[in-house]
């Protein structure tokens, strides 16, 4: 079933629009959500929550692409969970991710008052500049929490690689904040 | 605005950017995995003062006498990328015993004018020997590597630099300024093209081993590790070599008896061994690595 037909079915207020999103895109909810918690459970249970969030959220919503609306769900339910989840049950590589990403944005932008959306705007356009393999692992890596290796292995690249493409990109997403921050 | 902020804001990227990131397959092809065979050797050797190419700062680049092995079966070739020096300026080092590891210094001084050993060429071991008894798993060691070392904490710091000095010695490269490769002698093929220190490690630095000389020291990182060991190397001929090969090493012995059988007709010249040179051996499973062991070879003897 194609995704207009699965947004047509929430739309109707058919329990089938969820079994048809599982069916779907279960397996990518259930990745994302399992890169970010480090318990099987915590990742079905924010699966399921983000399901539910879509239920009440389409409508009025509606989506043009399923598959990153899902994506973005899970993973803001995903790190809220992380977020509240005690010290014990933490994802070690999603932290790393994190602090990762934490590095990259200039002191000058974090203490001015753009906003996530404006953020996301901005990386968005960097994204966009960047050759489409350094712009993959990138979201993989930063949206998906894959690991490198995960990474690696489905782009078949060395596991170097994709460090050294992380790392060049972040490096150039940084600059490129830097620039665009003191614009603001 | 904090890290989480940042976070929040990617998952505010375009849905175009994420769909289009499910969907790609990339285009890298496979990487291949050189395994080395049996290679239950755990001694990583390397020949201190076969060439001289970070010497004082000058240009000059030795190892014109390369040892030739016409019975090794891979070769270390390694060349400097330097105009000056016209292309002549490599050297190659024969794996005679099919070792899985190499490790090439060279001279260099640094900035208290300490003589220093700088890596020039570091071939690893097969990865799934490495590192058993590391101070933390190399996944670990991954996820800490890259992390950015300035705006660390100062515990922190020690942890990333670990976790890189982990990753060095476990991975084949060398040096910036230099191209190398190991090559099968026999059929010609080129097993692998060795990447750059700063691709696989940018940013990072370069490993400098300290120069041991003629110190026999138990020092540090623990009682299992010395930092030299006095050894007799014996050159065994054999027709068939398995690799290098030494009993379990205790690492407390000193005066220690390390046996490297090489084929037939191999003479210590063609390992560009001789006596007096300083040797690096290290004995993973024990806990040392190959910075943290350095044997001098008082004498070389060949029986047969």
């Amino acid at each position: 079933m194609d995704d207009r037909q699965i947004v047509e079915l929430f739309f109707a207020r058919s329990e089938e629009a969820l079994r048809e999103t599982d069916a779907k895109y279960g397996r990518l909810c259930f990745r994302i959500a399992q890169n970010i918690l480090s318990r099987d459970a915590d990742a079905e249970e924010c699966v399921n929550d983000a399901y539910l969030c879509l239920w009440n959220a389409i409508p009025p919503q509606k989506p043009e692409d399923l598959a990153a609306y899902v994506s973005k769900i899970v993973r803001n339910v995903s790190l809220k969970r992380l977020r509240f989840n005690s010290a014990m049950k933490r994802n070690i590589q999603a932290e790393v991710s994190l602090s990762e990403l934490e590095s990259i944005l200039p002191d000058s932008m974090a203490e001015s008052e753009v906003d996530d959306r404006q953020l996301g705007k901005l990386i968005s356009a960097f994204l966009w500049r960047e050759p489409e393999s350094s712009r993959n692992v990138f979201i993989s890596k930063y949206f998906f929490f894959d690991s490198v290796r995960e990474i690696a292995e489905r782009y078949s690249y060395s596991e170097s690689k994709v460090k050294s493409m992380l790392f060049h990109t972040r490096r150039r997403l940084q600059n490129y904040l830097l620039k665009e921050g003191y614009e603001l | 605005m904090n890290h989480t902020t940042m976070t929040d804001a990617v998952g505010m990227i375009d849905d175009r950017l994420i769909s289009g990131a499910i969907i790609y397959q990339g285009s890298g092809k496979k990487p291949g995995k050189v395994k080395w065979g049996a290679l239950a050797a755990c001694l990583c050797l390397a020949v201190i003062g076969a060439v001289t190419i970070w010497g004082r700062g000058s240009q000059s680049v030795g190892c014109a006498a390369e040892p030739t092995n016409p019975a090794a079966v891979f070769q270390v070739s390694i060349s400097k990328n330097d105009s000056v020096s016209d292309g002549q300026a490599s050297t190659v080092i024969p794996l005679v015993s099919a070792m899985d590891g190499v490790c090439l210094t060279a001279d260099g001084e640094m900035a208290d004018g300490e003589i220093s050993k700088a890596i020039t060429v570091f071939v690893a071991p097969d990865d799934t020997q490495v590192h058993k008894d590391e101070s933390m798993s190399r996944e670990e060691a991954e996820a800490l590597a890259y992390l950015d070392l300035d705006s660390a904490a100062d515990e922190m710091k020690d942890r990333i630099l670990e976790a890189r000095r982990i990753l060095i010695f476990s991975t084949s490269w060398v040096a910036d300024g230099f191209s190398g490769s190991v090559q099968n002698v026999k059929t010609g093929e080129i097993i692998r093209t060795l990447p750059t220190f700063s691709e696989l490690f940018p940013g990072w630095d370069i490993p400098v081993l300290p120069d041991t000389k003629d110190q026999i020291t138990t020092d540090g990182l623990g009682a299992d590790c010395v930092y030299g060991l006095s050894v007799k190397i014996t050159l065994v001929n054999e027709t068939n070599l398995i690799g290098v090969s030494q009993e379990p090493m205790n690492m407390f012995d000193t005066d220690r008896e390390i046996t490297i059988y090489l084929p037939e007709d191999t003479t210590a010249g063609d390992l560009g061994l001789k006596t007096g040179d300083t040797v690096f051996v290290s004995y993973y499973g024990s806990g040392c690595s190959l910075s943290e062991s350095s044997i001098k070879a008082y004498e070389i003897e060949k029986t047969d």
